[in-house]
């Protein structure tokens, strides 16, 4: 048993096309790194300056991480770690907008 | 991805619309998955963006992203388009539309990305592509553009659904339930 790791198309270029990984047990963060020194690049595309980038979610089993321990949250043989880019997007910001499109 | 117009029935491009104008003032957002058979099911997501943002952002919320991912794995379904409105500015996808893309692009499949304007009468439909651009190209925004591929209306595939998400619990362990849209 290890730490099943889904991997989403978007890093599929950085793994040669492997969806699932499989690692020792470690916390998110350190798995992150380990992960990094097999296939260059994978950690830059989630993490900045030690954080999650605010684009991306990772789930320990149904969990977001960021309502565990974030970085810190510590990985059990059997579970699987998702990691899924997030969705999100909108109108330009009110400020930016020409005075005419302001909100009444 | 051909670049040619994108199939869409009608039936989906009414229920955006619908969704877009019951949303309003805020943004509405949602997700168009396709499966092996063809079938198309549309599912209405909730805009976790703060309610003080929601008029200009959307956010769908990580559990219902996992339920739909899931979907994905386990039916082999494609993420054939995501689609959000905005109310007040054209259908085209805005500076912070792609900076939020950004760390998509490459994924195999992305998604058309399909905005609803009401900023017109009736509301305008617009659909694109957002792909790598140089830092020179004047449209670029963090190495990425939209390119317009439009929309041809096409017949809705036997098996396809309107459904909405609904989250309940708490965001540590939020529970997603799939409803037909109208229940």
């Amino acid at each position: 048993m290890a730490v099943e790791v889904r991997v989403p198309s978007l890093l599929w270029k950085y793994t040669g096309g492997q969806k699932k990984l499989h690692y020792e047990r470690a916390t998110v963060g350190a798995l992150l790194e380990t992960i990094d020194a097999d296939y260059p690049g994978f950690r830059d595309q989630l993490v900045e300056d030690g954080e999650m980038r605010r684009f991306v979610n990772i789930f320990r089993n149904d969990e977001d991480i960021r309502f565990l321990d974030r970085m810190d949250t510590a990985l059990e043989d059997g579970d699987v770690l998702a990691i899924l880019p997030a969705l999100a997007g909108g109108a330009p910001d009110p400020d930016r907008r020409p005075r005419w499109a302001g909100r009444a | 991805m051909s670049n040619g117009p994108v199939p869409i029935p009608q039936a989906l491009l009414d229920a955006m619309v619908a969704h877009a104008r019951e949303a309003n003032p805020d943004e509405c957002c949602g997700v168009v998955l396709r499966f092996p058979d063809r079938a198309l099911s549309l599912y209405r997501t909730t805009n976790a963006a703060d309610a003080a943002q929601r008029p200009f952002r959307f956010d769908i919320p990580a559990g219902e992203l996992l339920h739909l991912y899931r979907l994905m794995s386990e039916r082999e379904a494609d993420h054939y388009i995501v689609y959000h409105s905005h109310t007040m500015t054209e259908a085209r996808p805005s500076p912070t539309d792609l900076r939020f893309a950004r760390p998509l692009v490459g994924a195999d499949p992305w998604p058309y990305w399909l905005l609803v304007s009401l900023a017109a009468e009736p509301p305008d439909v617009r659909v694109w592509r957002i792909v790598e651009a140089a830092d020179d190209d004047p449209e670029a925004v963090n190495g990425v553009k939209p390119v317009e591929v439009g929309y041809e209306v096409a017949p809705l595939p036997p098996g396809s659904a309107l459904l909405r998400l609904e989250s309940s619990g708490d965001q540590r362990r939020p529970v997603v339930t799939e409803r037909p849209l109208g229940d």
